[in-house]
């Protein structure tokens, strides 16, 4: 009978099982510290949103002469930081195994925040009157549409070329049980992916770079070297 | 269920397997070994040594002139080389040799290609020594060679013993990252003869017990990787086989990345064939620990290189090729994104698991590097630091891409030459 290191076999085995253990509490304590930081980042934020709030009322109601500038760069910097934080957060939803409802509820608020950032900038529109564009843009995931990537790294670079002219809002249509997202697909009538949606105007399917500067700069008053197309 | 539900449990059983393996040799490195008092050769027997020969008319004469330096009584030393059919002057020189060298025992037989199996067991048929040495004839033995190995044959139940195999004088980086990897192979050879769990007897100066051999019917004519098969059919009746680390052989190994892939590609797929044929030891209490974890990682070993390194490929590449794909709707102004890139970093971003994983991986190779190096009697960088990191970062690439040949030329049915 040949021999069998029959200890060897179970003692590798536990040590393996314990590495492995070991892993997975490290990725769990990972994710409850991304939990905790994407909270603490979304107080700071709905604190800025109020302040931004307030520094609009005030020089609406108050302000002698209608100084928009410095609070328009506010409003850049705060949405930039949104955004920053919701695509970090959509990567820690996707990495996330646990955690999936924490997450969700963080989804969800930053959902909001887009909207309310988005009204805010609609209603300051002639109050300071900006020269900017609004793009509303409806996504879904990768199997419902697969055109959904290409359609985000479109305006992810068209919001580098344009910068403070141009502000983005991206929904995640699967959000369905935020109430808001069925009502904004009531009102631009949106039924595929993707769709965005120009300064009201909803156009289906996946829009190339030349498609949406063509509608877009038919929007400003200024117009710039960069609506030039090619 | 997604299809990457399917690639993400393969990728981590992937993993959890290599690190029991891994786990399981260490265990077996740190455990104490028990020494067998090494006894100085008392008798002399008689050891036959055969040299297959194919078109190596070059590299014959160095080889021959090793095995007479060899020190060990004359007239027990039979050499016997075998000119399987070759088609250059492998005649000529192996007889010049021997007129030159008339004291030594030296025969030489002709016939037609039949390939190195055949080779072999026409020596095996010839030889009269008590012991059975095959020798590539591009390989070169130190002189002390037959003195170290034969008093390993303690038992009668030895039936092969082994040498240390090194790369011969590496000259470019293919053979350089070659050397490392068989001194690295041989270490890891060398903790499976502990558990008797060696495979594989390759062609340089692997020296067999002749009573043995014969009694299991020789060498398998139509076998691409004969070695490897004899090796299992010995394991397969309970033979032990040692692999030692003092006794050094020196072979060339390849030098392009063509001549590696082929040479590979044989072993490799030999491997799988073999294991394939003698598949009723895997998972097989009766073959000890050979059968419980040397014949599963035969198998498995090809299988886990291939999902480990096309889940590297996946998962490092696709970023970059979604981006350039989809570059092309911006007509691939790649100016307007680099000069408005922002540098966007949060600790919490990495992907720890990941990283843990790859510390230790990296943990682990430098530990056996050196290990295995200190028991060769050589420094890890004799070849330079560049054929070392090479070796780490990028040698497991290539062999990954060979196995992945290998899947291809199994799912087309390409024929196997020898």
């Amino acid at each position: 009978m040949r021999s069998l290191s029959k200890d060897k076999y179970i003692i590798a085995g536990v040590i393996t099982m314990g590495v492995f253990l070991l892993g997975l509490f490290l990725g769990l304590a990972i994710e409850g510290k991304r939990v905790n930081y994407i909270e603490s980042v979304s107080r700071k934020q709905n604190l800025d949103f109020s302040s931004l709030q307030l520094q609009y009322a005030f020089i609406d109601q108050l302000s002698q002469e209608k100084n928009c500038l410095g609070v328009q760069k506010t409003f850049e910097q705060n949405i930039n930081n949104l955004e920053s934080t919701r695509i970090r957060l959509e990567n820690f939803d996707r990495d996330s195994q646990l955690n999936k409802n924490e997450f969700d509820v963080l989804k969800n608020e930053y959902l909001l925040a887009q909207i309310r950032y988005w009204l805010l900038a609609e209603r300051t529109r002639k109050l300071c009157d900006t020269d900017i564009v609004n793009i509303l843009y409806f996504f879904s995931d990768e199997k419902e549409c697969p055109d959904c990537e290409k359609q985000a790294f479109v305006l992810t670079y068209l919001k580098k070329k344009f910068k403070d002219k141009l502000l983005i809002f991206s929904f995640d249509s699967k959000f369905e049980s935020e109430p808001m997202i069925p009502l904004l697909k009531k009102t631009y009538n949106i039924t595929s992916y993707p769709t965005i949606v120009i300064e009201g105007k909803p156009k289906a399917k996946f829009q190339d770079k030349d498609a949406i500067l063509k509608e877009m700069c038919g929007y400003y008053k200024e117009k710039t070297e960069d609506c030039k197309l090619g | 269920m997604p299809m990457s539900i399917y690639v993400k449990i393969m990728l981590w059983t992937s993993y959890f397997i290599s690190l029991y393996f891994a786990i399981f040799w260490f265990l077996v490195l740190i455990d104490k070994e028990t020494k067998t008092r090494m006894r100085k050769l008392k008798r002399h027997p008689i050891v036959s040594i055969v040299v297959p020969a194919y078109n190596e008319g070059k590299n014959l004469v160095a080889t021959l002139t090793s095995l007479i330096n060899l020190k060990y009584p004359k007239n027990k030393l039979e050499i016997i080389i075998v000119n399987d059919g070759s088609t250059d002057n492998t005649k000529n020189a192996v007889n010049g040799f021997i007129s030159k060298n008339k004291g030594y025992n030296i025969k030489l037989i002709s016939k037609k290609n039949e390939g190195k199996g055949a080779a072999l067991n026409d020596g095996l048929s010839m030889a009269k020594g008590e012991f059975f040495v095959c020798l590539d004839a591009d390989s070169i033995v130190t002189r002390d060679a037959l003195q170290k190995i034969l008093p390993h044959f303690t038992d009668e139940n030895i039936a092969v013993v082994l040498p240390l195999l090194k790369v011969d004088k590496p000259n470019n980086l293919w053979q350089k990252m070659q050397w490392l990897e068989y001194i690295i192979n041989l270490f890891y050879k060398r903790l499976m003869s502990r558990l008797n769990c060696v495979h594989v007897a390759p062609g340089p100066f692997s020296v067999y017990r002749k009573c043995i051999l014969k009694k299991i019917g020789g060498f398998d004519e139509d076998n691409i990787t004969e070695d490897l098969e004899i090796t299992l059919r010995l394991q397969s009746k309970n033979y032990r086989i040692i692999q030692l680390l003092d006794v050094e052989v020196f072979t060339i190994a390849p030098k392009t990345f063509k001549e590696l892939y082929k040479q590979r590609n044989r072993w490799y797929k030999g491997s799988i064939i073999n294991a394939f044929k003698y598949r009723y030891m895997i998972f097989n209490r009766k073959y000890g620990d050979f059968g419980i974890i040397q014949m599963p990682t035969i198998i498995l070993s090809g299988l886990i290189a291939i999902i480990l390194l096309s889940s590297l490929a996946y998962y490092g590449l696709k970023p970059y090729v979604k981006t350039i794909y989809n570059s092309i709707f911006i007509n691939f102004d790649f100016y307007t994104l680099i000069r408005t890139f922002n540098f966007d970093f949060n600790l919490l971003d990495l992907n720890y698991t990941a990283i843990l994983v790859s510390i230790t991986m990296l943990f682990i190779s430098i530990l056996i590097i050196r290990k295995s190096h200190a028991a060769a009697n050589e420094k890890p960088d004799k070849h330079g630091i560049f054929s070392l990191i090479s070796y780490i970062f990028f040698y497991f690439l290539v062999i990954g891409f060979i196995w992945i040949g290998i899947i291809f030329d199994f799912a087309f049915g390409k024929k196997q030459k020898w």
